[in-house]
């Protein structure tokens, strides 16, 4: 079976600093939903580069879908990766909502005649259809992002990667983003491999499978239930876990396993029935 | 107290065809030596309010009363230097603002504009910079050379050093990570201890709750609330809604297990709070 | 939330919108281009009328455009005093010492607003209905001929589009740091021109650090969405005339005609 993303004893320093990445490896299945977290500094976003080939890495290899990154495959490999930034301002390329989600198809020297078809599919999924000749000042931060993740599913990507894409947004523009994350997922299932770095735990949790990085090294993997278990781990690494996480570690009487927010509203209910 | 906002209204463009309204009939108080936050959905008014603190942005009618000064539409651009001499205003994003070939030039800025001697400044600058832990090994360096977090706080020390007795921020936890803004709230204490006043404008309801002593609901350009947070949040759930505010994160849960037959006393707002009630419930 | 209009596009619907770009560009011009021919109040009140007309046809309110206006009043003043003072002629109708007021200085003046207040009234109604993207690529059109000159149109086109896209976000960041550094006690209104030119720096680095931060950002954001090489790309609005730009020649062919025979009737 191939891997969406193969990374083999990755080594990367910044220009004359430290060792960021020594000896990184992560392998992610295709279709699966990962959350790449770590505090800001951790090189979570930097990771998010090499495989994007934004930035080359001293030594070691990435693998997408079998395809090994190099100066030569460097434009196929983009071309099956989408990547949402996280400033909406100095990603938004158009001047309007349609002629931003052109922008990719036009690079793709996609026919003219198709453009219109395949810009409203993509607006529709993320729900923005009926902003289409807005200008970007006059949307707000989750709608921009809402527009760039738009411009990327227009390209049909494989695997898409948004870098703390909701860090700037208020808490409306990021619940937004997140159902809009849900509803991909609900779509495309197994055609899409989703990566999502962030900080916020709440965000987390909605992955299958979150990978915790501090100091360019992997400190835990798992489900987000495995992963949100080992508190101190999380602690010592900069991170708090989600509410419910936390609440847990305060019970007198708690539970045999992790549970998510949902689950321990649930447990607590029967437990005083 | 130390800032009141007297019937204020503003609009841009005021007096033209093109005039829109912004604040109606603002009147509020935000007491000496307590911390007010500020809360409302994006576009309620909330930036435009407090650039009105520090005569950024005057009053088309109505005054703003801050620590003695008053500010009105007539007040003259020159008489603004002791009013901001007075309010520290740390915008969002504030590493934005950094310019100076060093971290201690810059943080140096401010004292100097307000005629402070060079070496007063400088130890002004050592000062603030060491409050809001920036190392010293970084002092003679680029500001831009500095990771995002570490500019953040230069940029904190930049308005600190000028030493005001009332500090402004707008935002200034957006996109710190988990141990960021838990400084920042330690930092916002710190200076109420300090005996300074302290403004902030916050989209996270458990950063109000953990330091506020004091809010205002901003909604449509009006206040729509300000009381104290205990108050405030347990005010019936259909008021957030109108308002698009959102509980803190203790109260959103004590919801879910209402919703689900489990009733606590109260509307628990912080962590501790949520897990005595529970614990207390859970044992009975 | 800015006041100023130069260069704003407001989407709309109208007939003028719907214009292409190109047939908007070639009128402006034309109509700019005219507007030197213009001598007598005859003239300027055909092209007033004319113009009249077409803000009637955008669909957008009149106070809009007037405020368009407002950020060039200081110029139009300026050059209004030096047209009073420097034209000579009879009769003199004002003298002290050096300065002497004509009847035709008074009377060029007044033609002199007008003929600003047009021009700029035109050039808005182009960028007020025209998408900064679309007059890009009109430029591209309207210049493809120089392509073969080896002047790569194509580049300046997409530089053009993307420059006149960050325009408002800029004004926007030089507002908040003017706001910052106020803040921090900053002011323009103290000491000697040295001292007022250094007062600019803190204004300055900040927001050429942060549009050089905005550049990478945007470099990096195009890559990964695929491009390359401006001119290895297709076009999402693709020019092409249509019923409505055929008629819109015609009446500005018609413009021009009257203009030129009233300006013969008027002003042999």
């Amino acid at each position: 079976m191939i891997e969406a993303i193969k990374i083999n004893n990755l080594k990367y320093s910044y220009q004359g600093s430290q060792q960021l990445f020594d000896d990184f490896n992560l392998t992610i299945q295709v279709g699966q939903w990962v959350a790449l977290v770590g505090h800001n500094g951790s090189g979570k976003s930097t990771l998010a580069k090499l495989i994007l080939g934004l930035i080359v890495a001293n030594s070691g290899d990435i693998d997408v879908f079998g395809e090994r990154l190099s100066v030569a495959t460097v434009n196929h490999v983009r071309a099956q990766i989408g990547m949402v930034f996280q400033n909406p301002d100095n990603q938004f390329v158009g001047a309007t909502v349609a002629d931003d989600v052109a922008f990719g198809l036009e690079n793709m020297q996609k026919p003219s005649s198709e453009m219109p078809k395949l810009i409203d599919e993509a607006l529709e999924i993320v729900g923005m259809q009926a902003f289409k000749n807005r200008e970007p000042h006059m949307l707000s931060g989750g709608q921009k992002q809402r527009v760039a993740l738009a411009s990327v599913l227009a390209l049909n990507p494989k695997i898409i990667i948004l870098d703390e894409a909701t860090a700037m947004l208020d808490p409306e523009g990021r619940d937004m983003v997140m159902q809009t994350l849900q509803k991909l997922k609900a779509r495309f299932g197994s055609e899409l491999t989703l990566i999502t770095i962030t900080h916020d735990m709440d965000e987390a949790s909605l992955a299958d499978r979150v990978v915790v990085i501090n100091d360019g090294k992997l400190i835990l993997d798992g489900e987000p239930a495995t992963v949100f278990s080992e508190r101190d781990i999380m602690h010592s690494n900069g991170l708090e876990l989600p509410f419910a996480g936390e609440l847990l570690a305060k019970l007198d009487k708690r539970p045999n396993s992790y549970l998510d927010e949902r689950e321990l509203v649930q447990w607590l209910s029967h437990l005083k029935k | 107290m130390a800032i009141t906002f007297e019937k204020v209204n503003f609009s841009y463009g005021a007096g033209t065809s093109l005039a829109t309204s912004i604040l109606h009939d603002i009147t509020i108080e935000m007491p000496t030596g307590q911390i007010t936050a500020i809360v409302g959905q994006t576009g309620s008014g909330k930036s435009t309010l407090i650039q009105h603190i520090n005569g950024l942005l005057k009053p088309t009618s109505g005054r703003v009363i801050v620590d003695g000064f008053e500010l009105s539409h007539n007040t003259k651009e020159k008489q603004l230097i002791s009013l901001r001499q007075k309010v520290g205003m740390v915008f969002q994003f504030p590493e934005n603002q950094l310019f100076a070939n060093t971290v201690l030039e810059d943080v140096m800025y401010a004292p100097m504009n307000f005629g402070v001697s060079k070496q007063d400044a400088q130890l002004a600058a050592q000062q603030a910079l060491t409050r809001v832990n920036v190392n010293e090994a970084l002092w003679a360096k680029s500001p831009f050379e500095l990771s995002g977090g570490q500019m953040r706080r230069v940029a904190l020390a930049g308005t600190l050093a000028s030493n005001p007795s009332i500090v402004v921020m707008d935002e200034p936890a957006a996109g710190l990570d988990p141990k960021g803004q838990n400084d920042l709230l330690d930092l916002v204490r710190e200076l109420k201890e300090m005996g300074k006043t302290v403004v902030f404008i916050s989209h996270q309801m458990d950063h109000v709750v953990a330091v506020a002593d004091h809010v205002v609901v901003m909604h449509e350009g009006e206040i729509a609330a300000q009381e104290s947070p205990k108050l405030l949040f347990n005010r019936e759930l259909s008021w957030f809604n109108t308002m698009k505010l959102s509980l803190p994160k203790a109260g959103q849960f004590a919801e879910k297990l209402r919703m689900q037959g489990m009733l606590l006393p109260y509307r628990p707002l912080t962590l501790v709070e949520l897990s005595q009630l529970i614990n207390k419930e859970v044992q009975s | 939330m800015n006041n100023i209009m130069i260069g704003r596009f407001i989407p709309g619907d109208s007939w003028v919108h719907r214009l292409d770009p190109r047939t908007k560009m070639i009128a402006t011009f034309i109509y700019i281009l005219v507007m030197l021919w213009s001598n007598s109040w005859q003239t300027y009140a055909w092209s007033a009328a004319f113009l009249i007309l077409l803000i009637k046809l955008t669909q957008q309110p009149f106070s809009l455009y007037w405020s368009g206006l407002k950020p060039i009043f200081w110029l139009i003043l300026f050059t209004v005093f030096l047209q009073i003072l420097f034209t000579p002629g009879e009769p003199v109708l004002f003298k002290a010492g050096p300065i002497i007021v004509t009847l035709p200085g008074i009377i060029n003046a007044g033609y002199v607003i007008v003929r600003f207040v047009l021009i700029i009234l035109m050039s808005t109604i182009l960028t007020l209905t025209t998408p900064p993207t679309s007059i890009a690529n009109a430029l591209e059109s309207l210049l493809g001929p120089l392509k073969k000159l080896r002047v790569p149109v194509a580049e300046l086109a997409l530089m053009l589009s993307i420059a006149l896209r960050f325009v408002p976000l800029l004004m926007d960041e030089t507002q908040k740091i003017m706001n910052a550094q106020k803040s921090r006690g900053m002011s323009f209104s103290n000491g000697g021109p040295i001292k007022r030119a250094k007062a600019i720096i803190p204004l300055l680095i900040p927001l050429f650090v942060g549009a050089l931060q905005r550049a990478l950002d945007l470099a990096n954001a195009m890559e990964v969405r695929g491009f390359k090489d401006a001119t290895q790309r297709t076009k999402y609005r693709i020019l092409h005339y249509q019923q409505v730009d055929r008629i819109a020649f015609l009446g500005l062919g018609s413009f021009v005609a009257i203009f030129f025979v009233i300006k013969f009737i008027f002003h042999i």
